[in-house]
């Protein structure tokens, strides 16, 4: 018994390993160009990488003013990408929107995906990257619960974790044409939805907890991190799922993509409202406390970097906020799509150069150091973005035709006989 | 098990495993953070790293492991009345503490406001020489004011930066991962990234030094001043007090009400930077005139 | 204990503090050296001792003692009894027969206040506008200053004499907060004297020049400096 089971599970196993290689080495040529385009970035992102390993942070244009750059902002813009996967999941579960439901899971794999170059971008950021155990429990010695930074770590894994278990579960289910477990798998989907507020919200903390940064300092911050994520992650799920629908046969309906496009204007609103009295309360008050802002929006002492930078962001933001607002634009897809990409750029920059750099200008002895980042470390992140890029695409390379149906288990098998007692279907 | 011995263990089997050539790269890899190293375990870390200056720099140090004085805190004074301005206390305490000259580290930064103005946003910290004092401003240096309430040590992700009982914030350079939250946390810009090794010239090298103070740092760790840890724990003055030519730093114990420092809280006005932050410095600003 | 003749010398860079004419230079010496030819009981002295040690020899006034590194004296005039002698044998008794020759070197002390013409030029005396020489320097022992109650002291012990004037600063000076020790918090120190740091015939303090300001951030850390100052 036991010995028919084990070479069942190998033969399975078999089975799916050959069917993934061959998903994943088959493909369209737009499939192959698209990846080794990516993987020639990645490259050249490697080669950025090993100068960096050999030089040291020394490459890139953070200074002792300016301490995170261009790896923390990206790492910022990406945890409220992966934090938005659960604005997928509330509707789909929660409200039990049927269309929505259907990709939710492509939501938790970008999740997923976006934890995983958060991770990256993170590690690339350390002075001593081979010293990261320091941060285990047992091993090191985190300065948990002080540190927010530990709390981040705790919660971006957590998040990973989670993310992968629903998703693997939710995908082998479909494999083995099983019916779902919900009562196994439901907590841990409702889960996700607070754990991903609070992986924005710690990452939020993270800034918002140093008196030493009066820019940072505002109680407005993590609301202001979650409406902006609530943009930018739904914005880039709307590109994708339109390009997945275009080249597989997986149907995602416009009613869910604009759903997803209402959805984003409210947040957008929320997000611009917040700036607004963050802009409001600094200008007004007319503290020393302004100079971070007054440097953002309009230059400090003939130092103007980020203001070209910012007002892009605001233009940005503000035209898609009213081309999603408008019916008519929202359910046009080219109106729609020019507004998608507008917002991510947007939410890129606001939250990334526009959040993480103006907190260190000027220093806190009142020096004004620019901060530009330099050609290596642009490589760098470039080539992180590939990277994810690389895995997203994979992974749905795989778990697109399990979803259809297209890849399953091995048929002569006859799948286990349902326990119904256990297996109840709550919502459908 | 205990986590001592678990570490212990996993340690030794590492290294064990590890080839001959590189064994003492291994041990330095797993070694323990300061405060959990037994003596031994000290002691071999300290030998690892002498043999890596006598390599690098050519010179026998001494490392020393001095732990606080007890019933001591020290604290500090500078007299802003009598600061001019001069930046010999920059270049002593890069000379005593081994910063590097290239690029260039300087844990003191002495910046230059109009009088009539502390707006630390229209200070001048990049001065010409020349002669010193110059009318219609007044200097102030900034260095760690050694908090009571450390927002650095707060955020830093792995303890490798923590107070000492003597009251000072001191970075084990072999624990630290460089995540530089603390260089964002620290309002008053003390603490400096070696984005690069550090380079100090083979003759300008100090010897007598710290395990948690003056010991030449490696790449990709934050430090910052110690108020010359190697130095004070022997009973000694720091450098930038020794080093004033006006002799505007005052430097002592503050638990001793005779000390110099006592003395200047009891008689002179005093102020702490950017009280508001409820850090608690031990660096006391006053106003002898 | 610090080697002060080091440590002095490069945080005071003294040439730098007379830039006209140099007329004056200051350097310190260790007292024991010139007093080589004095009387012996006279080196004795200028060796700082230990705080307690000192304490226990005093027959001063002063309760407090403090241990002083040398006083700084003018190079070639200390000691000024080497001049101002008046303990040759036999000079005294020429003075008062009145010997032409003799008195043209070796004066009677003139205790009027005058501006030196012959001797000491050099000294540039602003120090208050009415100060004269022998309102700090003993008319009799040059090598001792003296103060308003005609107590002698040593050079050792002249903040006594600038504390008689300057009361506030002495108070301060006394628990450490006016002027610079160096040596050990904790322990042995050494209080400089006023006259460390101040020139007492000129004591407003000079202008320093001031050491290089920092580098731009990026210096040395790539291969272009792209940003001087």
């Amino acid at each position: 018994m036991q010995k028919e089971y084990v070479a069942d599970f190998f033969a399975q196993l078999r089975h799916f390993l050959s069917q993934a290689a061959q998903r994943l080495i088959k493909g369209p040529p737009i499939y192959y160009g698209w990846l080794s385009f990516l993987l020639l970035i990645v490259g050249a992102g490697v080669y950025a990488y090993t100068y960096q390993f050999e030089q040291g942070l020394n490459i890139t244009g953070m200074t002792d003013q300016v301490s995170w750059g261009l790896y923390i902002s990206n790492f910022t813009f990406l945890v409220g990408v992966a934090a938005a996967a659960v604005l997928l999941i509330i509707p789909a579960y929660v409200y039990n929107f049927g269309p929505i439901k259907e990709i939710t899971i492509l939501g938790e794999i970008l999740a997923v995906c976006a934890i995983l170059m958060c991770m990256m971008f993170v590690t690339l950021d350390l002075g001593r990257p081979e010293r990261m155990w320091h941060l285990m429990p047992i091993i090191g010695r985190p300065n948990f619960p002080s540190s927010i930074l530990d709390w981040d770590v705790l919660v971006l894994n957590g998040y990973l974790y989670l993310n992968l278990f629903v998703s693997i579960y939710l995908l082998s289910t479909m494999y083995f044409k099983r019916k779902v477990n919900y009562r196994l798998i439901l907590p841990f989907i409702f889960l996700s939805i607070p754990w991903a507020v609070s992986i924005h919200t710690v990452t939020a903390y993270l800034y918002n907890g140093l008196g030493a940064r009066p820019f940072w300092n505002s109680a407005i911050l993590a609301p202001r991190f979650l409406a902006s994520a609530f943009c930018s992650g739904p914005a880039l799920c709307i590109i994708i799922f339109q390009v997945v629908r275009k080249f597989t046969n997986f149907n995602v309906s416009d009613k869910a993509i604009f759903k997803i496009g209402e959805m984003i204007c409210i947040a957008m609103g929320i997000n611009l409202l917040l700036l607004g009295a963050e802009v409001f309360k600094e200008l007004y008050t007319d503290s020393v406390h302004k100079a971070p802002i007054v440097y953002l929006f309009v230059g400090l002492h003939g130092h103007d970097s980020l203001v070209k930078w910012i007002w892009t962001a605001m233009a940005f933001n503000i035209t898609s906020f009213f081309l999603f607002l408008i019916p008519k634009t929202r359910k046009k897809y080219i109106t729609l799509n020019i507004a998608c990409v507008l917002i991510v750029v947007g939410v890129w920059i606001e939250k990334g150069m526009g959040l993480v750099i103006p907190g260190f200008i000027p220093s806190p002895l009142g020096e004004i150091w620019e901060y530009s980042p330099r050609l290596y470390e642009s490589m760098i992140t470039v080539g992180v973005w590939a990277l994810g890029m690389i895995l997203y695409t994979l992974a749905l390379k795989i778990a697109i035709p399990i979803e259809l149906g297209e890849m399953h288990m091995l048929e002569k098998e006859t799948p286990l006989p349902d326990d119904e007692a256990i297996n109840v279907e709550y919502f459908n | 098990m205990d986590r001592r011995n678990f570490i212990k263990g996993a340690a030794s089997t590492l290294a064990a495993l590890a080839l001959a050539g590189c064994n003492e790269q291994v041990e330095e890899y797993l070694q323990q953070h300061f405060v959990e190293m037994s003596k031994e375990e000290l002691d071999e870390a300290r030998e690892r790293l002498k043999k890596k200056y006598r390599q690098k720099f050519g010179v026998d140090f001494k490392i020393g492991a001095e732990p606080a004085l007890p019933e001591v805190l020290f604290s500090y004074g500078l007299d802003l009345s009598r600061c001019i301005g001069c930046r010999r206390c920059v270049y002593a305490c890069v000379q005593e503490n081994n910063q590097s000259r290239k690029p260039q580290i300087q844990w003191i930064r002495v910046v230059r406001m109009e009088n009539g103005s502390m707006d630390l946003e229209e200070s001048d910290h990049y001065y010409e020489g020349g002669m010193v004092p110059k009318e219609g401003y007044y200097t102030m240096p900034i260095q760690c004011q050694q908090c009571e309430n450390p927002p650095c040590v707060k955020v830093c992700p792995t303890k490798a930066t923590w107070q000492e009982p003597d009251g000072i914030v001191v970075v084990d350079y072999n624990w630290c991962i460089g995540c530089r939250y603390c260089m964002a946390a620290c309002p008053y810009w003390a603490r400096r990234f070696n984005f690069s090794e550090p380079h100090i010239p083979k003759e300008e090298i100090n010897p007598n030094t710290h395990y948690l103070g003056n010991r030449p740092r490696m790449r990709g760790v934050v430090e910052k001043c110690t108020f010359c840890i190697q130095r004070t724990r022997k009973g000694r003055y720091p450098a930038c007090v020794e080093a004033c030519p006006v002799g505007a730093r005052k430097f002592g114990n503050i638990l001793d009400p005779d000390s110099e420092i006592s003395k200047v809280i009891e008689t002179k006005r005093v102020f702490r930077l950017k009280s508001e932050l409820n850090t608690q410095p031990k660096f006391y600003y006053f106003f002898s005139i | 204990m610090p080697n002060l003749t080091t440590e002095i010398g490069r945080q005071r860079p003294i040439s730098k503090i007379y830039p006209y004419g140099m007329a004056v230079i200051l350097f310190f010496f260790f007292l024991c050296i010139p007093t080589a030819g004095m009387s012996e009981t006279e080196g004795a002295e200028h060796v700082p001792l230990p705080i307690d040690e000192q304490a226990a020899k005093s027959t001063d006034k002063e309760s407090e003692q403090y241990s002083v590194p040398p006083p700084l004296v003018y190079q070639g005039l200390f000691p000024c009894q080497a001049c101002h002698r008046r303990d040759v044998r036999g000079v005294s008794s020429q003075l008062e027969k009145g010997n032409e020759f003799l008195g043209k070197y070796i004066r009677k002390p003139d205790p009027k206040p005058r501006i030196l013409v012959k001797m000491h030029r050099n000294i540039n005396l602003r120090h208050a506008e009415w100060h004269w020489c022998l309102n700090c320097h003993d008319q009799d022992e040059r090598n001792y200053l003296r103060l308003i109650t005609g107590e002698k002291i040593p050079f050792e012990k002249s903040y006594r004499l600038c504390g008689q004037c300057h009361g506030s600063i002495y108070r301060d000076w006394k628990i450490g907060i006016h002027g610079r020790r160096v040596g050990n918090w904790k322990g042995k120190k050494l209080y400089l004297l006023c006259s460390h740091c101040h020139d007492p015939h000129s004591p407003k303090f000079r202008k320093l020049p001031a050491e290089d300001p920092p580098r731009p951030p990026h210096y040395g850390r790539w291969d272009v400096v792209e940003h001087e100052e």
